[in-house]
């Protein structure tokens, strides 16, 4: 990105005085509207990328239940594009706004979440998190990792003078907020999505400025209780025996079977990659290759230019979540943008690392890209949240409306363009 | 970049956000880090071994089987053809997620349903397909056996997971028994039993093809995964002489016969006098190679693997020898006694003969044994034996089938006293059918042997064509033997010759009849005899040769001419009309076979008379 940045200020005539190219790019993420670019420019490709290798990876498997190879493709991008309407509006919502829903919308997580377990709710692989309405399946878990953010940052903004007082800082957020919802997913025995919802709770407190001490504290706590979860299942224990131990030769060892399939994926991926579309692994041989093992089908086909670019993507929304949080006068948008940054980047990199062996699988989608309509639409969603934030910095809302056409809005992310070329 | 708000936050005595998330973002930063590395290890560096055991797991390789070569007849006919087959498999593991839905209403699933719409396609009983599926342990066993590739297609549509095809070639005989024995056999398994289809393997068998192919996990061929096909080679055609209607008809003379004179077995063999190629090669019983199971003693060759003595067609070699040795000639004048005491044996005809004054013409065409050693004992026995060999006895034929016995002539040494007299009339020694046919071969072809051959010619997997030579021909009497004995033979096969059950009519036929002491293995001696008809027509410019041998014939008659005759009559009447040959248009020239005693002898001096020079025993008087 830097690059093209650098190759495009360079090419046009600049008023003020020419500068080199980096220094142009530095003036430029330096500016107001870097962060709302940033976020904008990576979500969108994360989300364009996902489109892309959903349609590949899920085209044979669509292909033998419904007969046509688009089945899960036109769903997801129907998902896609509800996501990003959403985000479109949430992205104009006052940050005023945004606090007024917090406790209205902490309150509806918790009911729908409650409801996974009503007769509306089922069963998906050993996961009670869904619940089905009109015909259409729903995980509230994704939605609910929203609510947290937005009502952890509402909260915390306004005891961010007593943060050093733990009661302060867990009541209301943690007790019973956070609680409530990581208790019901725990229920659900969704571990991965209480493993993100965790992250983000703790997170926040880390962000919010709780002393560093109580982290001791609760991370032994936190470790503690994700090892009784995990010896409390037999398939938990496996799958982190699978990752530690040097078991896995052949996918025919019990456990293994996901695990070498994604390295296979990779190692047939190579340096360049097999080619869109030309994933082998994809052929009913790796278990969801659309969706939490995604990466591996995007370093198969587009090598590891390909799964690099996504770490790339994922590197650059976390540095813009920082800029905003950096930028910002404001406690509630620092600790939201820092929320749904450690939502993305702790989901990533569950993701990642369970699909490149660093990790045990624990089974989350990759924000933004993997197959899955809830995930999708709760992850752009996130993404409206923090394009409201960006929007939010002294400065960037005027830059942005202060130009009339979109066309000039675009080109302001360009240093000199703007001026300089009308 | 944090530096403008860090104060803000100092101010209130807690860390400062920015530097929290500052925080977080290096450790994220650090583990992409790592991430990257593990990538590139993965996706670079480790990447060529693990790639390696990925592609192995999903390779597969499935052997496309040649097609083995075709055996035709001499006009093209199919006698032994491959035909696509298919073995249906099933895993029962992938059936069990059979559903079978019909406008929208699920109308079978899992076993029963798959056991039904199977059942549908190919008539086989569901319930016992049903008990296939639901009783195999593991995951594979045959659901149908032997089904054509057509029904294959269709049990294919009905898209039930986890029924795949076992493809096969299956080896058809089309003509059944009549040409068994000479074909040979092919079972399930791949190697060949018998016949042309043994000796000829190494040219019919092709080289199989490989298909190597990337499969999914649900055995889905993935189209844009590795792909390597070696396509088969398929097997070259042999196209034999044996015109297989003739044979058809040779082989239904033939068990007719047989049946008739309740006789062991039989064997017709007819031959092309001026290539040597073989017409027919019919052996009855034969076998009925749709069995998918044979025992090798029902696929035995009699026709070259049974040798007995051949008897008095064998006196042709006798004949042909005294001839060329200049001990004879046509009408030399025979004394043949009643009795002949030799070797401490005393000889005896069959009949006694009706008048005992007999040309040497006479003497071989009433197949005289008195006759044949009064004349025959002339030659030396070094002679006698390597006559014997000249006309192929004791040697293979080299036709090129399977288990051909040469026979045996015994070499001088071991003769006993008796065996140099006993050979004279065909005893004593041992051949197959087709070695005496060959003898009477060289009388029709003016003296030159052509060895047997059976194979036209072969067409390789190109379908290039390739004649087989006809062997070159070796010289054995002159023609004028030939023709001598020709005219004899003339003499025998006709209405008011010694076998006029042989007679063709509107041919002349020259022939021989033979009814040999037979030698039986199971009982350890000489019982009942081995009848047999030799013979070529027409004579004046022969076109074939036909040798009908019936073993053991236990009815009607124990006698070649009237048992073989009628056979050997049949077919070649057969072969002649089919071959287009036309009848002879002048009466057949009478050969005077007797004489008179009394008469001038020609060329001796006036008063000696043709009994006087005649051949007698004289050993008998003293």
């Amino acid at each position: 990105m830097t690059t093209q940045l650098t190759r495009q200020g360079s090419s046009r005539p600049a008023d003020p005085p020419p500068r080199t190219g980096l220094a142009a790019a530095g003036e430029w993420l330096r500016s107001p509207v870097a962060p709302y670019y940033l976020v904008l420019a990576s979500a969108a490709a994360l989300v364009s990328i996902g489109l892309v290798m959903v349609l590949s990876a899920s085209s044979v498997r669509s292909y033998v239940e419904t007969g046509s190879s688009y089945d899960v493709f036109v769903t997801q991008l129907a998902y896609a594009g509800v996501g990003i309407l959403l985000a479109w509006g949430l992205s104009r919502l006052p940050v005023v706004w945004w606090k007024r829903l917090a406790l209205p919308g902490l309150l509806v997580a918790v009911a729908l979440q409650a409801a996974v377990f009503s007769p509306l709710g089922g069963d998906f692989q050993g996961n009670r998190n869904w619940i089905f309405i009109g015909g259409r399946s729903l995980q509230p878990s994704e939605f609910a990792k929203l609510a947290l953010v937005v009502f952890g940052a509402t909260v915390l903004a306004r005891k961010r003078k007593v943060i050093g007082r733990v009661v302060h800082a867990l009541v209301p957020f943690i007790l019973p907020g956070a609680m409530l919802l990581i208790g019901l997913v725990v229920a659900g025995h969704d571990l991965g999505t209480a493993m993100i919802m965790v992250a983000i709770a703790g997170g926040m407190l880390f962000v919010a400025g709780l002393p560093l001490r109580w982290f001791a504290v609760v991370g032994l706590l936190v470790a503690g209780g994700i090892g009784y979860l995990a010896a409390g299942s037999g398939n938990r224990m496996q799958r982190i025996e699978t990752w530690l131990g040097d078991t896995c030769t052949s996918p025919h060892v019990d456990g293994c079977f996901q695990k070498v399939h994604a390295e296979y994926a990779l190692a047939d991926g190579g340096w360049w990659g097999l080619g869109l579309g030309a994933s082998r692994e994809k052929w009913s041989l790796l278990p969801e290759p659309h969706n939490d093992f995604i990466l591996a089908i995007i370093g198969e086909e587009l090598g590891l230019p390909g799964s690099l670019t996504v770490l790339l993507l994922f590197a650059v929304l976390g540095y813009a979540s920082f800029r905003i949080v950096a930028d910002t006068p404001y406690p509630f948008v620092r600790l939201a943008a820092a929320g749904v940054m450690i939502w993305m980047l702790s989901q990533a990199v569950l993701n990642i690392g369970s699909v490149i062996g660093m990790l045990p699988i624990v089974g989350v989608p990759l924000p933004l890209v993997s197959s899955g309509g809830s995930a999708l639409v709760a992850a752009l969603m996130g993404i409206g949240l923090l394009l409201a934030m960006a929007r939010s910095l002294p400065g960037c809302s005027e830059a942005l409306s202060g130009r009339s056409s979109r066309l000039r809005r675009t080109l302001a992310a360009f240093p000199g363009a703007g001026q300089g070329g009308r | 970049m944090a530096r403008r708000q860090s104060s803000t936050a100092a101010h209130h005595g807690v860390a400062h956000p920015q530097r929290r998330v500052r925080m977080l973002l290096l450790g994220t930063m650090i583990v992409f880090s790592l991430f990257a590395a593990q990538l590139v290890r993965l996706q670079g560096l480790d990447a060529a071994t693990v790639s390696a055991a990925a592609i192995d797991e999903r390779l597969k390789q499935v052997i496309i089987p040649a097609t083995r070569g075709a055996i035709t007849d001499v006009n093209g006919e199919p006698l032994a053809v491959d035909v696509d087959r298919v073995h249906i498999a099933v895993d029962p593991v992938n059936v069990a997620a059979y559903e079978r839905w019909e406008d929208g209403e699920l109308v079978g699933s899992g076993f029963s349903g798959a056991a039904q719409a199977v059942a549908e396609v190919t008539g086989e009983d569901p319930e016992r397909l049903e008990r296939v599926i639901s009783t195999t342990e593991g995951r594979w066993a045959y659901l149908v056996k032997d089904v054509s590739p057509e029904v294959w297609q269709q049990v294919k549509d009905l898209g039930i997971p986890g029924v795949t095809p076992e493809e096969f070639h299956h080896r058809l005989y089309p003509l059944g028994e009549s040409h068994a024995k000479l074909l040979g056999w092919l079972g399930a398994g791949e190697a060949p039993a018998g016949g042309v289809e043994l000796t000829r393997h190494d040219w019919l068998t092709g080289t199989p093809g490989e298909r190597t192919f990337e499969i999914g996990g649900n055995g889905e061929v993935i189209t844009t995964g590795t792909a390597v096909d070696t396509p088969a080679v398929d097997g070259g055609d042999v196209r034999l002489s044996i015109d297989s209607d003739l044979q058809w008809y040779a082989y239904d003379a033939l068990e007719k016969r047989v049946e008739e004179a309740k006789a062991l077995s039989g064997y017709v063999l007819v031959q092309e006098v001026e290539t040597g190629r073989i017409v027919t090669a019919a052996t009855y019983p034969g076998f009925d190679p749709s069995d998918p199971e044979q025992t090798s003693e029902g696929m035995r060759n009699d026709v070259v693997e049974d040798v007995y003595e051949p008897g008095s067609t064998a006196k042709l070699v006798t004949a042909a020898a005294a001839l060329e040795e200049g001990i004879v000639e046509r009408d030399t004048p025979i004394v043949v006694p009643y009795r002949l005491p030799r070797g401490g044996k005393t000889f005896k005809d069959a009949h006694d003969p009706r008048t005992p004054w007999q040309t040497f013409g006479g003497v071989l065409a009433t197949s005289s044994n008195m006759g044949t050693i009064l004349y025959g004992e002339k030659l030396e026995d070094q002679q006698l034996h390597d006559w014997l060999r000249r006309f192929g006895l004791g040697t293979p034929s080299g036709l090129g089938l399977p288990g051909e016995s040469g026979g045996v002539v015994p070499p001088v040494e071991t003769w006993s006293r008796t065996s140099r007299y006993t050979l004279m009339f065909g005893q004593g020694l041992s051949s197959n059918a087709l070695q005496q046919m060959s003898v009477y071969q060289t009388m029709a072809n003016d003296g030159v042997r052509i060895p047997p051959t059976v194979v036209e010619g072969t067409t390789d997997d190109q379908g290039r064509y390739t004649a087989a030579p006809v062997p070159e021909g070796e010289r054995v009497v002159s023609a004028e033997t030939s023709q001598t004995l020709t005219e004899i033979l003339e003499q025998v096969p006709t209405f008011f010759g010694t076998a006029p059950t042989a007679a063709v009519e509107g041919y002349h036929v020259a022939g021989k009849t033979s009814t040999a002491d037979r030698y039986d293995d199971e009982l350890g001696r000489y019982s009942r005899t081995t009848a047999s008809f030799i013979g070529y027509a027409p004579s004046d410019d022969p076109k074939y040769v036909v040798a009908v041998t019936i073993q053991r014939p236990t009815e009607i008659s124990q006698y070649g001419g009237t048992i073989s005759g009628p056979v050997f009559a049949d077919v070649m009447r057969y072969a002649l009309q089919k071959a287009g040959v036309a009848p002879a248009d002048e009466p057949l020239p009478e050969l005077e076979l007797t004489y008179d005693p009394k008469a001038q002898a020609p060329g001796h001096p006036r008063g000696v008379t043709l009994g006087d020079i005649a051949f007698s025993d004289e050993r008998a008087d003293g």
